[in-house]
């Protein structure tokens, strides 16, 4: 009797391992396109010929020549939270990292940054600019794409013609005012703009060249799945939902890259991303969030911080608020707030009370030196504006959009109370929040980041009147002019010190309460030397095992 | 017969209808799908171009309308992240979800089956008490902790088990123990229940008094009977393992429906949530149909009702 009743419940959990492994297939794997041998047997060898450019435009040293390395061995997992969705380089949105990280593997750009955000050769090799609206880019030699299609100028005009065409998200053209692009001959290229475009470069730090025969002729389907480039990956197998795979490409121009082979994966749930790490799962986990830091310190995993260019500020809505149109009790607002000791509570030392509004270091303007924590000078202030019994405000902020945006704001609201000027903080969510910001009808004091970008300009912007999350009312007509004629100077060396001066100004006007410089935290494998850049990008090809 | 199902599949319209709409209603309350789909500082004109495309400008009832047009005609939408029509994302990831509920299942009713009916054979024993302590903990344990515990022992400490992903056999094994704990609890404590009841039913009775071995009254006279609650249950609880592993797909990386869904909330992907909600109501409304056809087959009696 015992026994039937036991071998039957066996005979059950004997069956599962069966069920459970049934579909054994993962859904929808979608493998590389047939690679075809390289036509000419003549292995690509990388140029170099750094060449300063006219009118001011210079190009910097040229990528290193190849030092003989060993062949790529290995491999490593890079963990994100959110999968990638689309890897057509020109109609996803490749400003978000997911998508980015795995293209910039396969596809290149022409122009590059360095960790320290300085402009470096990739695809072209020089560059300069003829006039004010013509730059000329010289094109890297004996590269061919992962497809056999050799790299050439009628590529860079392929790239750029079909961004224009298919896409809604990546604006090169809005951008840079794209009129036309010539190819004077195979190796030269000549990007022709509307205005003087003094944005080239940075813009083109995220504009991929595609080779034209295959992407001409691919389906959405195709390209938005099989991305084939010039990069030192190509790519081998998206496993929807699950991973992404690519392989060091033994053909690449330059020096190999140390490690063989790349997976991409998303594990959406911090604390399963950690576990993912910790367990050797995963060699690099991105977004860390900063309440578990201390957690993904282990024998053999590491913290890697890196302070990104994401500037933290509260906004100052000028109006249906008279106190708040006074520039005295702007700069009030700005004395009277201790960042630094919110910095080494609240964010666990990963905060610094930031000057600048920009904030990679080839670009932020060293002298100016952040608001001092004064209440004092605060309240003289205040009472010199005519509000010495201070004055109501609000203070909106998201939860959980940046880190500890809640509790930062809660602390700030806090110490503008201790002056004077008493502040009620509303929670309010994102996208009601970011709403609010951007039709303009927040009032009071508003927390929010700007995007994470290298690009003094594009950083600018955001206390400007040409972005649309600009919610203060601040309007400088000193200012604006100030960032069109660096918008409109080609010489990066002019246009910064353009930039500096409107930077300037707009801190002595205090539109905003300037806050910090956001952190990014990442957890990585000991046995990499690897190290988290400002941008959130990684370039694989850098990462070697740790000595 | 053929009223019945008539009226069952008009309720069943009725409500994916009434899902469609608080869906649509809920996703364009939260806020203007346009400024989430641009970078913050995209320029106004952009924002007003791309809201214009999208029909975002448009009275609310218009698009609805268009909505419900599209879906008529099998077109759900097109995901705004993935630039793919949605169904198609959705029925990609419905192998992978299957697979992990139906995992589940197995490994629910081959625990819960037994348990329950131990539990009732031996009733008011200490067996008995362990064995309910051990389903109420299940049904009481929240799954996003037991899969970050389980994961923690068996993936990191351990380092017998993969923490998340998909693909071979161990990566089934942690979701899967983690899915079923829910459904097992159910199912062992509604299996006791049963099996309590019609172990005091006349025919019992009567089959032992005519001597026959307690082992054979279980088998072929008591669980046979037990067996209808049960069956609903478990078709019930399946229809719940698809639509709800949302959880357990997201602590384990798992490539189904759940997780889909859950990515397309975060990132506002709302014609993908549309779709999501309105495909996960379609499988749990069918489910609950083909249970109640079930029913009338197991029990003739509901048929004629």
């Amino acid at each position: 009797m015992q026994l039937t009743r036991r071998s039957l419940l066996l005979a059950i959990v004997a069956t599962l391992p069966a069920m459970a492994c049934q579909p054994a297939t993962p859904p929808a794997a979608t493998s590389a396109p047939a690679q075809p041998t390289a036509p000419s047997g003549a292995a690509p060898k990388p140029t170099a010929a750094p060449v300063s450019g006219a009118a001011g435009a210079t190009a910097p040293a040229a990528a290193p020549t190849a030092v003989s390395r060993p062949a790529p061995t290995g491999s490593l997992t890079f963990v994100t939270g959110v999968e990638a969705a689309n890897l057509d380089p020109h109609a996803g949105n490749q400003s978000s990292n997911p998508e980015r990280n795995i293209s910039q593997q396969v596809l290149e750009y022409l122009v590059a940054r360095d960790s320290k955000m300085a402009f470096v050769p990739m695809l072209a090799t020089e560059w300069r600019t003829i006039d004010d609206l013509t730059w000329e880019f010289k094109l890297r030699r004996n590269v061919k794409f992962h497809n056999g299609e050799p790299l050439t100028s009628a590529a860079v005009k392929f790239s750029m013609d079909r961004a224009v065409r298919i896409n809604k998200q990546e604006r090169i053209h809005q951008n840079i005012g794209l009129d036309r692009v010539e190819t004077p001959d195979d190796y030269t290229v000549r990007i022709i703009t509307k205005a003087p475009a003094g944005n080239m470069l940075a813009r083109l730090t995220t504009f991929f060249i595609l080779p034209p025969q295959y992407y001409g002729s691919a389906s959405d389907e195709v390209a938005a799945t099989k991305p084939v480039g010039t990069g030192p990956y190509s790519f081998v197998s998206w496993t929807k939902g699950d991973r992404v795979t690519l392989e060091a490409n033994s053909d690449y121009w330059g020096p190999p890259p140390a490690i063989k082979t790349l997976t991409f994966r998303a594990v959406p749930e911090n604390g399963s991303r950690i576990n993912e790490l910790l367990a050797g799962g995963a060699d690099i986990i991105s977004n860390v969030p900063p309440d578990q830091i201390k957690s993904v310190e282990s024998a053999t995993t590491r913290l890697s911080p890196v302070q990104g260019f994401r500037k933290i500020y509260l906004g100052i809505v000028q109006k249906d608020s008279a106190p708040l149109q006074t520039k005295e009790v702007r700069q009030a607002l700005n004395y009277a707030i201790d960042f630094d000791t919110i910095g080494k509570t609240i964010l666990a030392g990963y905060g610094k009370r930031a000057g600048s509004f920009t904030g990679a270091p080839t670009s932020t303007n060293k002298d100016l030196k952040p608001y001092a924590y004064d209440p004092d000078k605060a309240r003289q202030l205040l009472e010199k504006a005519g509000h010495k019994d201070g004055f109501e405000t609000t203070l909106s902020t998201p939860s959980g959009r940046y880190n500890k945006d809640r509790e930062i704001a809660l602390a700030l609201a806090d110490y503008l109370t201790k002056v004077g000027v008493r502040t009620r903080v509303q929670v309010v969510e994102w996208s009601a929040f970011i709403q609010s910001v951007t039709e303009k009808t927040v009032r009071g004091l508003y927390l929010l980041g700007n995007g994470a970008s290298a690009d003094p300009i594009q950083q600018l912007d955001w206390l400007g009147t040409k972005i649309s999350s600009n919610g203060t009312y601040w309007q400088n007509a000193g200012f604006e002019q100030l960032l069109d004629q660096a918008r409109a100077t080609v010489d990066t060396a002019k246009q910064l010190s353009i930039l500096h001066r409107a930077e300037v100004l707009a801190f002595e006007e205090a539109p905003v309460v300037f806050l910090y410089q956001q952190y990014d935290f990442s957890g990585v494998n000991k046995r990499l030397d690897f190290e988290t850049r400002p941008d959130e990008l990684v370039f694989f090809k850098d990462v070697r095992s740790a000595a | 017969m053929t009223h019945f199902l008539v009226r069952r599949l008009l309720q069943a319209l009725f409500v994916v209808a009434g899902v469609s709409v608080v869906v649509f209603a809920v996703m364009r309350l939260s806020g203007d799908p346009t400024l989430l789909l641009l970078p913050p500082d995209a320029p106004a004109a952009e924002v007003q171009r791309l809201r214009q495309e999208m029909g975002f400008d448009q009275p609310l009832y218009v698009q609805y309308v268009r909505y419900v047009g599209g879906v008529l005609q099998g077109d759900l939408g097109t995901s705004l992240r993935f630039r793919r029509p949605t169904l198609g994302l959705l029925l990609e990831r419905l192998p992978a979800t299957v697979q992990l509920a139906l995992a589940a299942e197995v490994l629910a009713l081959a625990v819960a089956l037994p348990l329950g009916v131990f539990a009732a054979v031996r009733r008011n024993t200490v067996w008995d008490r362990l064995a309910m302590v051990i389903a109420v903990a299940g049904q009481s344990i929240p799954l996003f902790w037991l899969g970050l515990m389980l994961s923690i022992v068996f993936a990191v400490t351990l380092r017998v088990l993969p923490a998340s992903g998909y693909g071979e056999w161990r990566h089934l094994v942690l979701p899967a123990i983690t899915l079923s704990l829910f459904p097992l609890a159910r199912t062992a404590r509604l299996t006791r229940s049963a099996v309590l009841e019609v172990l005091y039913q006349d025919y019992i009775r009567t089959a032992r008094a005519k001597g026959l071995a307690e082992q054979v009254v279980l088998r072929r006279h008591a669980l046979g009977n037990a067996l209808l609650p049960i069956v609903t249950m478990i078709a019930l609880d399946f229809g719940t393992l698809l639509g709800g592993a949302v959880v357990t797909e997201t602590v384990f990386a798992w490539p189904g429906v759940g997780r889909l869904t859950i990515d397309a909330i975060a990132t506002r992907d709302y014609p993908l949530v549309q779709s999501a909600v309105l495909f996960l109501s379609l499988v749990f409304v069918g489910i609950n149909l083909l249970t109640d056809l079930f029913y009338t087959y197991l029990d003739p009696r509901i048929r004629f009702a």
